[in-house]
């Protein structure tokens, strides 16, 4: 009991610190400056016409959508994830800077619609292309 | 014409629960002949279900995209070799692998213990693996989504292609691999349940299941290790474990089942932790199905997640749980007599030790537990109980190493103390022989490693880097009382049996191969925690372009692109390489060290691109450049990605010497060392004899 109960105390210490916040596009416009200095963990889709890849600084900045619409801008220095595409799912996790309204991500995960069978009902099915550290 | 694969399984279904219920009275009514029934419908099932994935197995070859699993793992371009591993791309066709492979693990089961008479246990052995086997059927035949002899219901003229991440020829044994090991887990699993059953809860049990848990916990770790390997190699993120949820439900298992391993020695010696026995042999098994549960149920996001289907997660849970019941309820009932006949004397016991090293492997499991689950369950709180303030939160692969990094390095230490110590107490006198030189060793280690250390990693050493400086102390503890355990006993057999050096050393082997195979496993796991350490505290990653004249710096090295870059077909795949010369820009003269060619791959079917990494090997191999894509190369310029691993070959150096020695332990010993002596004594009688008759012939001659 004792072993266990070390362990949840970890564990709980370690996930008020350390663990991102998910959230949405929304929550994170409507409060921003709560999320100043702690991470986010944010789903949506990456919006059409908003990727840019500078190869020679390898910056990758592109706008992504939450399911209600709202969009924000991301900001990597890591390379493009191989499944990265227009429209495609992305699972940002990173730090959202309120002056520069955008999230600056360490980490991208591009999920390939593709991968994978259908999700029962037809949704997407899932398949991660991973670019985290 | 094929046999409908679908049929086949619903015949299984049948034959297992034929198979339990007169299984089942067997056992209730003690009637040998009728509760061996079960083992003839294992043997059925065996057939029955080795034919249906052989039906699944053809319909690929064959393209017949009228099956949807076909349809959405494969194309007429897939190369004949992947249409193999086509069979587990998906969520269907992997659950029928697992079924193949818990049919072919249960006849094993059934026929090597045929002769085998422990009262009820087998006949209990065999009805719980059929329990186990009808549930899987039941899911493929039964549950929407599951079924992979669906009929795809309409005219595909091309199927959608396999997952390119799984166009490896890693990816053709690291699922088996690891399927081994999870499936495997159900065989010592099936025997404490059967032990529990029948009431025979001696070590016999423990007796019988060795060999099949050893055999699965090694595939466990071939499967966990190929993983990484592939990660690595394939994944192009300069890392090969990244605390996924679904590595981490592999290795979940792996940790229990280690403990596991430990614990059995200490019940067969002293006859003590056979509860602890039972909470760890179930726990191994529930891990097991608790991981196929989240690669399957949509519970968790992750890189090797299948699709989302909620009605296969709750069927998992509630066979979790209806085995939990089960499991609970006999425990409940024998808890008398899984009492411990005897007491711990000592802290310092040998014993003692492996509890603790029992205690910090379920610690190390229950923080990566609670971690990887805690997304989904803070979510699953904070939608259901609201006011408790509770937001979702999801944990980073930082905090995974951060957290458990401090338990390996006791795990380690423990390792080393738990070899030098004595069984039941350990003297004064003892523990200072044991543990003095090895000490020494480790403090020296430790110091001669933060000495060298700066060249191995091609950077100064910090205040900080106590962490890794610990692990090569501790290992160094570990590898001396090792040693000092095979000279102490290598010493022993040459006294008392006069054999030579090599003789007494494979004696001893061959007939202690548990200990000393043990031993040998532990010093590869010091290489592998060593290579890891290394790796984590001390990779350099850098991004950046290469250009005509204007290398990239990685570590010391210098990354040169002299414009050498080319696009061509291979198989499926359209390829764009740059070549790039590695050179060594600390060593004199500056060499040139090799040339390397990292790619980006386009695959049609799917629509996709991948990257190929290309890495050079350094100091003496045991470190490597790692290089790859960020862009696409033109004659003037290419962006890449770049990584110095150091000692990163450690890890697949030291992973396989632990696996020779695992799979080592699997042959029979006894029997080798038995041949071997009676060889040698028959060798050695001929010549007396032949000495005998010559001097009985100069006699006669003399005479």
């Amino acid at each position: 009991m004792l072993l266990l109960a070390g362990v949840g105390l970890l564990v709980w210490m370690t996930a008020r610190t350390e663990a991102a916040e998910k959230v949405t596009v929304v929550e994170l416009l409507a409060e921003p400056d709560r999320y100043r200095t702690k991470p986010v963990d944010v789903y949506g889709k990456v919006v059409v016409g908003s990727i840019s890849y500078d190869e020679e600084r390898i910056v990758l900045t592109f706008r992504m959508e939450d399911d209600e619409g709202a969009q924000v801008a991301v900001r990597s220095l890591e390379p493009k994830p191989d499944a990265f595409k227009e429209e495609g799912p992305v699972l940002v996790v990173g730090i959202y800077d309120p002056e520069a309204e955008r999230i600056d991500a360490q980490s991208v995960k591009a999920k390939c619609p593709s991968r994978y069978e259908e999700k029962s009902g037809g949704a997407q099915g899932q398949g991660t292309s991973r670019q985290d550290r | 014409m094929r046999p409908d694969g679908a049929i086949l399984l619903e015949m299984g279904l049948a034959t297992s629960v034929a198979g339990i219920l007169c299984g089942a009275a067997g056992i209730a009514l003690r009637r040998y002949r009728l509760a061996a029934v079960a083992r003839n419908a294992i043997y059925a099932n065996a057939f029955l279900v080795v034919v249906a994935t052989l039906v699944l197995m053809t319909a690929f070859f064959e393209h017949d995209f009228s099956l949807l699993y076909v349809a959405q793992h494969s194309a007429s371009d897939l190369p004949t070799f992947y249409m193999v591993t086509a069979l587990w791309g998906g969520h269907a066709g992997s659950l029928l692998f697992w079924l193949a492979l818990l049919c072919l693990y249960s006849t094993a089961v059934a026929f090597v213990h045929r002769r085998d008479r422990e009262g009820m246990l087998l006949p209990a052995v065999h009805v719980v693996l059929l329990a186990l086997q009808a549930f899987f059927l039941y899911v493929l035949a039964y549950v929407e989504g599951s079924q992979p002899f669906e009929p795809s219901g309409g005219l595909v003229p091309e199927g959608a292609g396999l997952n390119p991440l799984l166009q490896d020829p890693v990816m053709a044994v690291h699922p088996p691999a690891l399927y081994l090991g999870f499936v495997g887990m159900s065989v010592p699993f099936a025997f404490a349940m059967g032990a529990l059953v029948s009431g025979r809860l001696g070590v016999q049990w423990i007796r019988l299941s060795r060999w099949w848990t050893i055999f699965g916990w090694s595939f466990l770790t071939l499967g966990i290790i190929l993983g990484g390997f592939w990660a690595f190699r394939e994944l192009g993120w300069g890392g090969y474990w990244a605390w996924d949820s679904v590595e981490n439900s592999s290795f979940l298992p792996w940790l229990t089942a280690t403990a596991f391993l430990h614990s059995v020695i200490v019940t067969e010696k002293y006859r003590m932790l056979k509860v602890w026995n039972m909470v760890l042999i179930f726990l191994t098994f529930a891990l097991t199905i608790f991981g196929t549960f989240l690669t399957r149920s949509g519970f968790l996001e992750s890189v090797h997640t299948f699709a989302e289907n909620k009605e296969l997660g709750e069927t998992f849970l509630w066979f979790l749980a209806g085995w939990f019941l089960l499991w609970a309820g006999l425990v409940a009932v024998r808890w008398s007599r899984l009492r411990s006949e005897n007491r711990m004397d000592s802290f310092l016991s040998r014993e003692f030790a492996f509890l603790a090293n029992n205690l910090v492997l379920v610690a190390l499991a229950g923080i990566v537990w609670t971690l990887t689950v805690w997304p989904s369950l803070s979510g699953k709180l904070e939608h259901s109980f609201p006011d408790l303030g509770i937001r979702q939160m999801t944990i980073g692969p930082a905090t995974f190493s951060r957290l458990t990094a401090p338990f390996f390095l006791l795990l380690l230490l423990l390792t080393g103390l738990g070899t030098g110590l004595s069984w039941r107490a350990t003297s004064g006198g003892r523990l200072f022989r044991a543990f003095a030189l090895p000490l020494a060793a480790g403090l020296l280690v430790a110091g001669a490693f933060a000495w060298v250390l700066p060249s191995i990693v091609r950077r100064p050493l910090e205040l900080g880097d106590v962490q890794p400086v610990a692990a090569y102390g501790f290992a160094a503890l570990v590898l001396w009382v090792t040693g000092a355990e095979f000279v102490r006993g290598v010493k022993a057999r040459r006294k008392a049996q006069k054999e030579g050096l090599f003789a007494a050393a494979f004696a001893l082997y061959a007939r202690n191969h548990r200990r000393y195979g043990g031993y040998l496993v532990h010093v590869g796991t010091c290489f592998v925690i060593l290579g890891i350490t290394t790796h984590w505290n001390y990779q350099v990653e850098v991004s950046g372009v290469a250009r005509r004249g204007e290398p990239l710096e990685v570590a010391g090295f210098a990354l040169r692109y002299g414009g050498e870059h080319e696009e061509f077909d291979r198989e499926n795949t359209r390829v764009y390489q740059a070549t790039l010369e590695i050179v060594d820009l600390r060593a004199p003269g500056e060499p040139v060290l090799g040339t390397i060619g990292p790619e980006r791959l386009h695959y049609t079917h799917p629509d996709q691109w991948m990257t190929e990494v290309a890495y050079h090997s350094t100091h003496f191999a045991s470190s490597n450049l790692y290089v790859v894509l960020a862009g696409f190369p033109d004659r003037t310029k290419v962006p890449l990605q770049a990584y110095f691993n150091p000692l990163v070959n450690l890890i697949w150096g030291g992973a396989a010497f632990f696996l020779l020695q695992a799979y080592l332990l699997l042959l029979p010993w006894d029997r080798i060392h038995r041949a071997l002596k009676a060889r040698k004594l028959g060798r050695a009688e001929r010549v007396e004899r032949r000495i005998e008759e010559e001097i009985t012939r100069r006699k006669r001659g003399a005479g």
